[in-house]
């Protein structure tokens, strides 16, 4: 009875499903149909039920189980499903791919459907069955898939994934391809794995083991013989568009896979198309800046970015390529500099040779002295530009690669062939780079110079502290020696705002204090002219005074103060009482203390021919205490000008020989030798003969300055780094209280910012620190601080 | 008219006494139904306890129950309970136990034994139970659970070894409470999926190893609970919670444990992320003498009012805080929570 | 889609009626019907395709006009209502206690009732069939094992010793 309803049930519904996965005429399925089927199965499982048939009780060790009604009807889909899936046939003519994705695609809408139509049997016999634990019962749609999975897909997997690959090789060697819908093939993977606890969830099992596997595999093949042989017969460059072209259709495919695949296919790739070649594309570089390929480095880059790993050794190529570029750029001038130092030489003495034939033959001994900054400075510059240009146009100016840059030309910058000759010679830069901003302030429109280029290399510069103290030396000489217009004040005022941004307000103090110096300084001369031409008898003082009232600490180791005796000339002792009495009254408590032999007089010479105007001479202030006596005096001894001046005697001499080379004093007897001899007379000419209406004597006065600047500035660079490495090793040690000596020295080196301390620096500091009582040595190489 | 049987079903399991005697016995298929239903979640108590033993026990049954009882509730059961009978029950359901809550005695060495067949268990429930357990017995029992969510420590005295303890993957409740020594709590690798923490009756811990605690996990927790008495916490322990708790949505605390330094700006600042979410926060009393005056109603109103606190919407505070809520400050307060739409209530 | 077509229920003895396809789509198994027969590629689906305007027709086989009636004056009521539709959520509904207004509407002859309940079931409506058996549950609240039986229409398949063993095994739950 139970099974003669089964059977009747079966027989009226299986016409319907034969329909709803699609028969061979393609019937169409309708609501009557529909309803009907749903209905039989209804009532089937329903009227079974009604009469608790499905009761079985095991009462042999009180178990016992109830089963709903619907098992029966299952069993038999399941076993029409094999059935219809086994009659599914290949058309003549069709390959299996092709045969796979037609009736798939029909398969999975009748899956769907007949789901619904079943439902009763999902609502209640599938959902006990799982409930209880019998995770083999699947919902109506996850039993026909499965049984797709078990009866067409399983078996038919080798040639189904033979002919998949087949495609996709096909799209990528260009080939027609026959089959449209591939990615229906592929998205059945995705559908035919399950979770068998939660049918819900998406299960990628299938997928992952049946086809990317598989996929990858393939690809990475297919990849590694294909990229092999492009690079071998058509090099790098073209190989850099080949891979390009290829990531980017491969990444197209994924709309036709599953998302899944997006990483290990980006992974396989990048190491078949970029690791594996990784090391052949950069050594590319070299070559390609060589010869300005700027686009084919830019495609190389963009595409090992891929890979960021193989980034670092392309910046380290690039690096070291940018640092060898800048060596070889300071050679070359060198040499170049020198060969054409010798051949002025050489016809310097042929010249010499042929005019005076037996002269003294002094060999000019170039010294590094007379390296051209503007030439070193512009050279480092158009290295420096030309690769920044390549960062840009290359590296998009990628951080890392404006890092590797700016590494690379700190280091030529700071040591090449002219900064350091030798290995343990102190950098030139900072001094040349001084001299760049000298020889451009000093100019009036220096075009082919500029602001930005001094700041481009300053930023380079290891010793910061170095270039400060170079640069107030070349200022203090435009500051003093010339007069400055307002516009040569601001483009100086531009750079010290410039320098002040680029470091810190301190680094700036002395120079802002120098420049405002020379400013009040004209003030005050002003003022005193202003005081003086009131006075009564104001004949009596020189107006025209050009005070420079310098501060001691900024200018110190530039001017220092003549250590001769000195007597002033008579008739300036007023004007000098004056000036002081006014600053003193302006600025109490300030002391002040007189350059005279930074001084410098005009002064009006009636030693012309009958009516031609005076002369104008400029002496320095000794030579003027000379030359006043002989407004008394036609001829005076050494030992009575001595007397007059109380200049020692080699200052005297450094005076005089101008004035009796220039022929306005007679020297007899003659000879430099013997113009410091007591007896030696000098007689002022009556009438002095010169083109020129403006005579300067004090230029040629040697000074000591000149001869050791270098020196002293090096020495107060290092006094500087002294005074530096102190502070800085008492503030460590007054936060740490006690340190080893390693730990310190690291720690030192690490907060010194302008410049680059070395380890006897620092062990010298500390010394001196010692003795100084604020550290003690500690047992073990360390050191106490002692408050 | 007939109705099919899964329909019957639906009907009887809309009742609300769907396991009641006169339903087991409609009919063989019903009361097979049923069966399952009924041990799921035995309801247990002195009376009933030792019939139920009795019947789970028969050789006859051992199979039969043996994938029924989901949860073991035995807190009702007091005296009735022994060592074997709780051993035995857990031996004997440990296949589908996922909930045993113990009773206050009977918690020996053989059940914690047993304890370790519960392959599923999910909540472990001894905050009852006053016999002396070992910390590392119980750490290799909770081993064999990897699912376990849900861990309430014993209230009774601890022992305990070393701290190199296994904690369970999903924990994300946990109570401690009896005693577990300073050392535990800064020693032992407490995981980050705890997201509820109970403090309740430790003798010997201190505000140090709790806040020690705190800055290791307290940043995932939503929920945080710290009852009374904790002997050895300070006057103002808990003060620094807000700092180290950044997610909680609620809070209870004991005003023996806080001053009004907990709203302060700066242990209650405002969150630059996310807005702080706590919603609700109970502050509960001891009646001690010398608590009235450590939380006046406008430290809290001045935290609100600043927007510090911009998701609270339930505050709960003892009555023995010693507020007058007819005060002008208790009324601004409970002004202010009716303007957001929360209320305050008195505990 | 400019006019919404029609439904046409045709019941059991033949009488139509024409709803609103979200009346009719309150039963689940209109509404999974209606999806599946939207014409797909490879199919001859003229059914539905050349006259948009004609209604569309659903046989119910099992439902009778008097039921059917009953069902689609619930369905009208709650067309623009959206019940959950998770299963999860199986334990609160459990205990939801009956919508005031299906109470009333249910509130008929047994002999109804039960055909609400199955109708419900065939057309696969579960807020309906829930609140149906909930009536039910309320009807045989408190009821001997026999009087339930009754209600049901099931013969006792138990043996009296085989009652007396279940009430004596399963003692202990009713001493709460």
């Amino acid at each position: 009875m139970v099974n003669s309803l089964l059977d009747r049930t079966w027989s009226e519904i299986e016409p319907a499903i034969y329909i709803i996965l699609g028969d061979d005429k393609g019937s169409s399925l309708d609501s009557m149909m529909y309803t009907q089927t749903y209905t039989k199965v209804y009532d089937y499982c329903t009227a079974t039920s009604s009469r608790v048939q499905t009761l079985v009780i095991n009462d042999g060790d009180g178990t016992g189980s109830v089963r709903l009604v619907g098992g029966e009807l299952y069993v038999r889909l399941q076993n029409y499903l094999k059935f219809y899936l086994e009659h599914l046939n290949v058309k003549e003519g069709e390959t299996f791919l092709d045969f796979y994705i037609r009736t798939w695609q029909r398969f999975l809408i009748g899956s769907t459907r007949l789901n619904d139509v079943l439902d009763y049997i999902n609502r209640y016999w599938v959902t006990k069955e799982r409930a209880d634990g019998h995770r083999e019962i699947y919902d109506i749609l996850s039993l026909c898939l499965l049984s797709w999975r078990d009866y067409k897909f399983h078996s038919n997997l080798n040639i189904l994934m033979d002919e998949i690959m087949e495609q996709i090789n096909n799209q990528r060697i260009n080939k027609v391809t026959s089959t449209s819908n591939l990615s229906l093939a592929i998205k059945s993977f995705v559908l035919l794995g399950f979770d068998v606890n939660d049918l819900k969830k998406q299960n990628l099992s299938v997928y992952i083991n049946d086809f990317e596997k598989k996929f990858l595999t393939e690809t990475y093949n297919f990849y590694t013989a294909e990229s092999n042989e492009f690079i071998k017969k058509h090099g790098v460059v073209n190989y850099l568009i080949k891979a390009e072209e290829r990531i980017e259709e491969e990444i197209k495919r994924l709309e036709e896979l599953n998302d899944h695949t997006r990483r290990p296919l980006n992974d396989c790739l990048n190491e078949v198309l970029i690791t594996n070649h990784a090391d052949t594309i950069r050594a590319e570089l070299t070559p390609l800046l060589d010869q300005r390929r700027y686009l084919d480095i830019r495609r190389m880059h963009q595409l090992l970015k891929r890979v960021p790993m193989t980034i670092d050794p392309l910046l380290q190529h690039f690096q070291e390529y940018i640092k060898d570029q800048g060596l070889k750029a300071i050679k070359e001038l060198k040499e170049q500099m020198e060969s054409d130092a010798a051949a002025a030489a050489a016809a310097a003495a042929a010249a010499a040779a042929s005019a005076t034939n037996a002269g003294e033959k002094k060999p000019t001994k170039k010294t590094s002295n007379d390296i051209d900054a503007k030439l070193y400075i512009k050279t480092l510059l158009s290295v420096y530009y030309k690769f920044q240009d390549v960062v840009k146009q290359s590296f998009d100016s990628n951080e890392a690669f404006v890092k590797a840059l700016d590494s690379a030309c700190q280091s030529f910058i700071n040591s090449n062939a002219i900064a350091t000759p030798t290995a343990r010679s102190k950098s030139r830069t900072p001094d040349l780079l001084a001299k760049y901003s000298d020889e451009m302030l000093k100019k009036k429109d220096a075009e082919d110079m500029s602001v930005d280029e001094l700041m481009a290399i300053f930023k380079f510069i290891d010793e910061k502290e170095g270039f400060e103290i170079w640069y107030r030396r070349f200022l203090s000489k435009r500051l003093l020696n010339s007069n400055m217009s307002p516009e040569d004040e601001e483009r100086e005022e531009f750079i010290i705002q410039k320098l002040k941004t680029a470091n810190t307000l301190e680094y700036t103090t002395k120079i802002t204090a120098m420049f405002n110096d020379i400013r009040s300084s004209r003030d005050l001369g002003s003022l005193y002219k202003d005081v003086v031409l009131k006075e009564e008898d104001s004949k009596q003082f020189i107006s025209d005074l050009e005070p420079k009232v310098l501060d001691s600490t900024a200018w110190e180791s530039i001017i220092r103060g003549s250590p001769e005796s000195f007597i002033l000339p008579s008739n300036l002792v007023k004007s000098q009482e004056k000036f002081s009495k006014l600053y003193q009254e302006k600025f109490s408590g300030r002391q002040l203390n007189w350059v005279w032999n930074r001084s410098k007089v005009d002064l009006k010479a009636n030693l012309s021919k009958p009516g031609k105007p005076p002369f104008s001479f400029i002496v320095t202030m000794f030579q003027y205490s000379i030359l006043v006596p002989f407004n008394d005096n036609d001829s005076l001894t050494c030992s009575k000008l001595l007397e007059i001046t109380a200049l020692p005697s080699d200052s005297f001499k450094a005076n005089m020989i101008p004035l009796v080379k220039n022929k306005l004093l007679i020297q007899k007897p003659t000879g430099e030798e013997n113009i410091t001899s007591p007896q030696t007379t000098f007689t002022i000419v009556k009438e002095y003969t010169s083109k020129k209406i403006k005579v300067n004597f004090s230029t040629t006065v040697k000074t000591t300055d000149t001869k050791s600047e270098e020196k002293e500035t090096n020495e107060e660079i290092e006094r500087k780094h002294h005074e530096i490495l102190k502070a800085c090793i008492v503030r460590v040690m007054k936060a740490r209280k006690t340190y080893k000596h390693e730990q310190l020295t690291s720690e030192v080196f690490r907060i010194t910012e302008r410049f680059k301390p070395s380890v006897v620096d620092i062990k010298k500091a500390i010394e001196v620190l010692i003795d100084e009582q604020y550290l003690a040595r500690t047992d073990g190489n360390g050191y106490e601080y002692l408050s | 008219m007939v109705l099919p049987f899964e329909i019957i079903l639906r009907i009887l399991n809309f009742s609300e006494e769907a396991t009641c005697m006169n339903h087991l016995l409609i009919c063989k298929a019903v009361y097979i139904m049923l069966l399952p239903r009924l041990y799921s979640s035995p309801q247990l108590n002195p009376t009933n306890f030792s019939k139920f033993v009795e019947v789970v026990s028969l050789p006859k049954n051992k199979k039969r129950f043996k994938n029924f009882v989901k949860c073991l509730d035995l807190s009702f059961i007091i005296q009735s309970g022994k060592n074997s009978f709780v051993s035995k029950l857990l031996r004997r359901f440990s296949f589908s136990l996922e909930i045993f809550v113990a009773s206050q005695t009977s918690f020996g060495i053989s059940p914690l034994i047993s304890l370790r067949l519960c392959h599923n268990l999910k909540v472990l429930d001894l905050r009852l139970v006053s016999e002396t357990v070992n910390l590392r017995e119980l750490f290799s029992a909770i081993k064999a659970a990897p699912f376990l969510e849900q861990l309430s420590f014993p209230r009774s005295s601890i022992t305990c070894e070393d701290y190199d303890l296994e904690w369970p993957e999903s924990l994300w409740y946990l109570r401690l409470q009896g005693g577990i020594s300073n050392q535990f709590l800064t020693d032992s690798h407490f995981p980050q999926t705890i997201t509820t923490l109970e403090f309740s009756h430790c003798p010997n811990i201190t505000g140090e190893s709790i806040n020690d605690l705190l800055i290791r996990i307290g940043y995932n927790l939503t929920k945080l609970s710290i009852f009374y008495p904790m002997p050895c916490l300070k006057g103002n322990s808990m003060d620094t919670v807000f700092l180290y708790c950044p997610q909680l949505t609620y809070l209870y605390i004991n005003i023996e444990y806080i001053t009004k330094d907990l709203f302060d700006e700066e242990l209650l600042p405002p969150l630059e992320e996310y807005e702080r979410p706590l919603k609700t926060l109970i502050v509960d009393s001891s009646g001690l003498l010398g608590q009235g005056t450590k939380i006046h109603p406008d430290d809290l109103t001045i935290a609100i009012c600043e927007d510090r606190l911009p998701c609270l919407q339930s505050l709960k505070v003892s009555l023995m805080l010693g507020w007058d809520f007819k005060s002008d400050a208790v009324q601004y307060l409970v002004s202010e929570f009716d303007d957001r739409g929360g209320s305050v209530y008195t505990l | 889609m400019a006019v919404e077509r029609k439904i046409v229920i045709i019941t059991s003895d033949g009488e139509r009626f024409e709803v609103e396809r979200k009346v009719a789509e309150k039963s689940i198994l209109i509404k999974n019907m209606l999806k599946n027969l939207l014409p797909v590629e490879g199919e001859e689906d003229d059914d539905y395709d050349e006259d948009d305007d004609e209604p569309i027709e659903v046989p119910t086989q099992n439902v009778r006009s008097a039921v059917m009636k009953n069902i689609l004056h619930w369905c009208e009521h709650y067309k623009d209502h959206t019940f959950p539709d998770d299963e999860q959520d199986d334990d609160s509904k459990k205990s939801a206690p009956i919508d005031a207004w299906d109470k009333n509407f249910l509130n008929v002859d047994q002999e109804m009732l039960y055909e609400i309940i199955l109708a419900s079931n065939y057309l696969n409506i579960k807020p309906l069939l829930n609140s149906g058996c909930k009536v039910v549950a309320e009807m045989i609240r408190g009821k001997s094992p026999e009087e339930i039986r009754k209600t049901f229409n099931i013969v006792n398949d138990f043996t009296p010793e085989e009652e007396v063993a279940i009430r004596r095994e399963n003692e202990w739950a009713e001493d709460r």
